[in-house]
């Protein structure tokens, strides 16, 4: 490839990059965004090698990166620290830059050559927030422009667009449910008209839930991640979560309710639009069929045709990036992927068929004349 | 921007092990029909370029061009004829002009 292409989706619990590889495949990489610090002692370093858990050691520290972050959060009893709170890079944490860096470099490594582009997804602001994104965006810039890519930033909503949108010439509603926000962009054929931020997503159904039935909030986020169906909860647990889904959809009909009741933006439109949404959040069966309910009973300000989860709903977002930096460097991916299609469709050539020697017509046997 | 993070002697990164990342493989086919499409609706419309006027070959004799080509001036009406009528006539012209240069 001529051209490192890649993006990245860079959430509140997870880091995912995706890459157009040489043989022109895609390929995602996922990690958890999240870190403890260890106790350091000289033989624990060596059961994290042996263990093939993911650390790093900074300054005097050790930490626990990732995955094995909570696998660790589960043997000590501690519970994990995470780089980003709410959707944008965490205050609290000194080393949140550090840490979310490491991460990043594991995810997209170096670039190799020179045009190398990287999309990353940045959030809108939320409402009544101060404003952190910009230092968020600005730190990932940097980090990126660090390791050699051309960095440019999407909205979280419009890389929902670009993923599940394409057959509607990108013209609709995109939503993101992440862990620390959910991000609604209204676009018409790729131009967004509207790009807002939700400060209600997945942790707070955790934190919530936990306090309202005792339960520690990482078990809580373990049952939401193992198979909940929001139709039919099978204990006080999912009962719970369940609440809370319903009373955070609800909500959000409201929030885009509010802003587009009597808006410019929506006068754009003379049809129904179709509504995408993707992120972890969003997974849960039944996600779909309350919020299309939610929509119905609510005097939504625009029609609604079809409500529809993206394809590979938690990596739509980074497979979005990745169609917008395609766009971005097209004409060299487009060839490429050409030209090894044409290698690869090539009929093989038969192999010669090998020449039998002609066999020698048997000599007739000479008739003797008698005289 | 600054091109590098800022880094404390704290911070220094001493080493780090991040193996085993999960991975998932695809088909690039549906990007590229995506990117395409996104393409199609970034690519500024096509000027229509202006069509040459043709040549208009005038098959005119030289001495009829040349009437042709002669400016007329209009004839002064017989009302005005005689040195008051021409007078009047010239004033009337001359302020006529002036009003054309001041538009």
């Amino acid at each position: 490839m001529d051209h490192e292409i890649k993006s990245l989706d860079i959430g509140t619990m997870h880091v995912i990059s995706a890459s157009v590889s040489a043989d022109c495949r895609i390929r995602f990489k996922k990690i958890r965004n999240a870190f403890l610090k260890i106790h350091v002692e000289q033989s624990m370093s060596q059961f994290l090698k042996q263990e093939e858990l993911q650390y790093a050691e900074i300054g005097e520290d050790l930490y626990a990166l990732g995955d094995s972050a909570f696998k660790m959060a589960g043997i000590t009893g501690k519970d994990v620290s995470r780089p980003m709170q709410d959707g944008v890079l965490n205050p609290k944490e000194p080393r949140a830059e550090i840490i979310l860096k490491l991460l990043i470099e594991a995810l997209v490594g170096k670039a190799q050559g020179e045009g190398a582009i990287c999309y990353y997804s940045i959030p809108a602001e939320p409402f009544q927030r101060e404003k952190r994104v910009i230092y968020h965006s600005g730190i990932i810039h940097t980090i990126l422009e660090d390791l050699g890519y051309k960095a440019v930033a999407v909205n979280e909503g419009l890389a929902v667009i670009y993923s599940g949108l394409a057959d509607r010439h990108f013209t609709g509603i995109g939503i993101s449910c992440g862990c620390g926000l959910i991000n609604v962009c209204l676009s018409r054929k790729a131009q967004v008209l509207d790009a807002f931020a939700i400060d209600r997503a997945g942790d707070w159904i955790d934190d919530n839930a936990s306090k309202a039935i005792g339960e520690p909030a990482h078990k809580v986020m373990l049952v939401k991640e193992g198979g909940l169906n929001l139709l039919s909860p099978q204990d006080r647990t999912e009962n719970a979560l369940a609440i809370y889904y319903k009373d955070l959809i609800q909500y959000v009909v409201e929030c885009i309710k509010d802003r587009w009741h009597d808006s410019g933006r929506v006068s754009h439109f003379d049809g129904p639009v179709n509504i995408v949404c993707a992120g972890g959040t969003a997974l849960p069966a039944g996600f779909i069929a309350i919020l299309r309910s939610e929509l119905k009973k609510a005097r939504f300000p625009l029609r609604v045709d079809q409500v529809s989860l993206a394809k590979d709903p938690l990596y739509a977002i980074a497979r979005g990036c990745l169609i917008g930096a395609v766009n971005d460097g097209s004409s060299h991916f487009i060839r490429q992927c050409a030209a090894h299609r044409r290698t690869a469709c090539r009929p093989k050539k038969p192999s010669p068929a090998v020449k039998k020697p002609r066999s020698r017509p048997k000599a007739r046997p000479r008739r003797i004349k008698r005289s | 921007m600054s091109e590098h993070l800022p880094e404390a002697a704290s911070d220094k990164v001493k080493s780090v092990h991040l193996v085993n990342i999960p991975t998932k493989v695809t088909g690039v086919d549906i990007i590229e029909s995506d990117a395409k499409a996104l393409g199609r609706l970034h690519q500024k419309p096509k000027r229509q370029q202006h069509q040459p006027k043709p040549e208009i070959k005038l098959h005119v004799k030289t001495d009829k061009l040349k009437r042709h080509t002669s400016i007329k001036r209009p004839a002064v009406p017989e009302a005005s004829r005689g040195i008051l009528g021409i007078a009047f006539y010239a004033v009337g012209r001359f302020i006529s002009a002036i009003s054309n240069v001041i538009k």
